[in-house]
């Protein structure tokens, strides 16, 4: 009897298990209609569709959210229908979720055809084969021209040659400011570093929690770097971090001074005890409560800015400037559309970099940046009226040509350097704020391991 | 002062406030993500604070269901949570049962097993996950996340289940089949009634893990149609904005089956939860 119960009670389990596989895909046609189609994405996710009709090109967006998914499907829609060799697919990643995503799909060889980049991450990618060197296409591609040259030789120059991915769009680091707040108490917006430190020290009111700064403790890097960077006036090296010798100068004594100056904003009480723990969300969240009046970050952040404070509430200026008028910031860093290995180096991938074409268009750079903020590189959105009329595109564009603007050549080169500045930057600089460390010792550390990243990466050339 | 107006004093001041207390901590942050639901992005961060909307607006909810397509999220994970919670209870009442009951050789093997699984972290089985559904061809299909949040739940459910067959002495199924009763008959006639808590138990906490995967839905799903409501909730969060009150009204609905599963199932799930932990 009990063995009769146990095979009965084995055989349900069985039916159990097998339920788990079959029930789901009766409630779900839709999902057995992928498997046909879109299920062999993941396994194959280039070629020619079934009928050998249209080649699919899918395509992975990093940085997605409502309203780029929404302009997105509009493009891939309008791409679709314009030719009848290719099928577009549009895929939006949240960009917090798009690295795993994407290291996975390298992984286990399931990349999509094209991905939109940022480019700290390239050269991460490229050490990992995902990339294809797509200069033979741009050479053949007639509207070359109209992408900024110092754009792609950025990214020439960043991979020593190969171009791995076609820029589309920029930011530009500036600061942004609650244009009320600065009227009423008849503020001018502070020009230079020491003009700020006297407004963070002259409007921190801890009593109604209102302060002039909203300081970044998480991922710092841009804004801490520009900052060392323009009050060190670049320790001599115009932006560069090495030597002639490939050593780093970022702990020179002046540099010390510079991250001393920083840290003594928060050490001072002149921004709120959160800002430690501030990220992108928080900071932003600070400006938007009007816990803040002034950030420093890029361009892209005016959709947060207009959804929070609303339309005229909110202006935007050129980077702090040192003693001798100059700024330095991480500015030249465009996003880009990359091709991704899925048939070798010399493989065909015609195919995707049409998608690309099509995406890199003035017409469709104009839709995308209008809406995100972002500063488009192809030289014919310069003419555009809404780029014209545009409140801050004018003024990124000035920076660009100002001769007092010094562009930080980070080294992302270094396959290492965007884990470093995301994670041990940031712990250090926490432990600098909370006195934990001395600014010395944070850059003692950061020099050293720069230096020996360099060296390996010198060597290994 | 009387005794009693006494007594009655102590015990607001050590039952009703401190309850209120607690009630308060725990409720403030589901107001504030309804009301936070019902404002405009620009209330959202107006100074001063607003506890509740100056201009009430449903247009957050409009844009989830007639924009942004949230209803059919709402039923990928709806199908996902509820079929997960359907295998995994069957499951775990069957094999809860056997390994409480059977001696078998090899039973502590499985049980090491079985607790083995709980020991891996979910981001060290993505990739293997990822190959095996990909094989499989369920890869942007419901099923994968059927199959996965099912057997990722499973052990707990199961260790679940045995306690409380381990709780309930074995010469109550032996009277059963005294009176005439097949041991099956004796396991669902006189069994399964009394182990309706610890069923439902097992069911709400499998229920309210697959409703709220996200780690797994990530990595095996990216077309739009397939999001559940996890994923469909982090389009909000973009690379330098996020929509808040969007992000507060997608967080209401998703709580509503699961606040809903809370109301009906609160007095099971605290006598369920806890019905094997003691042999008696």
């Amino acid at each position: 009897m009990k063995k009769l119960t146990a095979l009965m009670l084995a055989a349900a389990m069985a039916a159990g298990c097998a339920g788990c596989g079959s029930a789901p895909q009766k409630t779900d046609p839709a999902g057995t209609q992928a498997q046909a189609s879109g299920g062999g994405e993941a396994e194959k996710p280039a070629g020619t569709a079934a009928g050998g009709e249209k080649e699919i090109v899918e395509f992975w967006y990093h940085a997605a959210d409502e309203k780029t998914n929404e302009i997105y499907e509009g493009l891939f829609e309008r791409f679709n229908s314009s030719q009848d060799q290719y099928e577009a697919r549009y895929t939006g990643f949240a960009n917090k979720d798009f690295p795993d995503k994407f290291a996975m799909a390298i992984a286990t060889d399931t990349m999509p055809n094209v991905v939109s980049l940022g480019f700290s991450n390239v050269m991460t990618y490229v050490a990992q084969d995902a990339l294809v060197d797509v200069n033979r296409y741009f050479d053949s591609w007639e509207d070359k021209d109209k992408i900024v040259p110092s754009m792609v030789n950025t990214l020439k120059d960043l991979a020593g040659g190969p171009l791995y991915g076609i820029p589309y769009n920029y930011n530009q680091d500036v600061s942004w400011y609650n244009t009320r707040f600065f009227e009423e108490n008849n503020i001018q917006v502070p020009k230079t570093q020491k003009e700020f430190l006297a407004l963070c020290q002259q409007y921190a009111n801890p009593d109604e929690g209102t302060y002039f700064f909203s300081l970044r403790g998480v991922k710092p890097y841009d804004n801490l770097l520009g900052w060392l960077f323009t009050w060190t006036d670049g320790g001599g090296y115009g932006g560069s971090y090495f030597d002639e010798n490939g050593t780093c100068i970022i702990n020179k004594p002046e540099f010390a001074e510079a991250l001393d100056a920083y840290a003594s904003i928060y050490k001072n009480g002149w921004v709120s005890g959160d800002c430690v723990n501030n990220n992108f969300n928080e900071m932003v969240a600070e400006f938007g409560s009007q816990t803040a009046m002034y950030i420093m970050h890029n361009s892209s952040s005016k959709t947060s800015h207009l959804n929070n404070l609303g339309d005229g509430n909110f202006g935007v200026a050129k980077a702090l400037a040192n003693d001798q008028g100059r700024y330095y910031t991480s500015a030249i860093q465009p996003q880009l559309y990359a091709v991704t290995n899925t048939k070798g180096q010399d493989g065909d991938y015609t195919g995707a970099f049409e998608l690309i074409k099509f995406l890199s268009s003035a017409e469709v750079i104009e839709e995308i940046d209008q809406k995100t903020g972002r500063i488009p590189v192809n030289k014919d959105n310069y003419d555009d009226t809404w780029f014209v009329e545009d409140k801050y595109m004018p003024l990124y564009q000035e920076i660009i040509t100002d001769e007092n603007f010094i562009q930080i050549q980070n080294p992302y080169w270094l396959t290492t350097y965007f884990n470093f500045i995301n994670n041990d930057m940031t712990a250090d600089f926490q432990a600098v704020l909370l006195g934990e460390m001395t600014s010395q010792e944070a850059l003692d550390r950061w020099a050293d391991f720069l230096t020996k990243e360099q060296a390996a990466y010198e060597s290994g050339k | 002062m009387t005794a009693k107006n006494k007594r009655r004093i102590a015990r607001c001041f050590w039952l009703y406030l401190p309850l209120l207390f607690f009630i308060t901590v725990t409720l403030a942050p589901f107001y504030w993500i309804l009301v936070t639901s019902l404002k405009t992005s620009t209330e959202v961060f107006a100074k001063p604070i607003t506890y509740w909307p100056k201009a009430l607006t449903f247009e957050n909810y409009t844009y989830l269901f007639a924009k942004l397509g949230f209803s059919r999220y709402f039923l990928n994970s709806l199908i996902v949570s509820c079929s997960t919670t359907l295998i995994v209870s069957v499951l775990a009442l069957i094999g809860g049962y056997a390994m409480s009951r059977y001696r078998f050789r090899g039973k502590g093997l499985v049980y090491v097993l079985l607790l083995f699984t709980q020991m891996f972290p979910a981001v060290v089985l993505m990739i293997p996950l990822f190959e095996t559904m990909n094989k499989l061809r369920l890869i942007n299909t419901l099923p994968s996340l059927v199959i996965t949040c099912s057997v990722t739940n499973l052990p707990f459910c199961l260790f679940m289940m045995m306690g409380y067959y381990n709780s309930i002495p074995r010469s109550l199924e032996e009277a059963a089949q005294v009176d005439g009763c097949s041991l099956l008959g004796a396991v669902f006639r006189v069994l399964l009634p009394t182990m309706r808590p610890s069923i439902v138990a097992a069911g709400a906490h499998a229920f309210i893990n697959s409703w709220n995967v996200f780690i797994y839905a990530t990595a095996f799903i990216t077309k739009k149609d397939k999001y559940t409501i996890p994923l469909a909730l982090n389009v909000f969060q973009g690379e330098f904005n996020t929509n808040y009150s969007g992000l507060a009204a997608g967080c209401a609905v998703a709580l509503i089956p699961v606040l809903v599963i809370f109301a009906f199932v609160q007095k099971n799930l605290a006598g369920g939860a806890t019905s094997g932990a003691v042999k008696g």
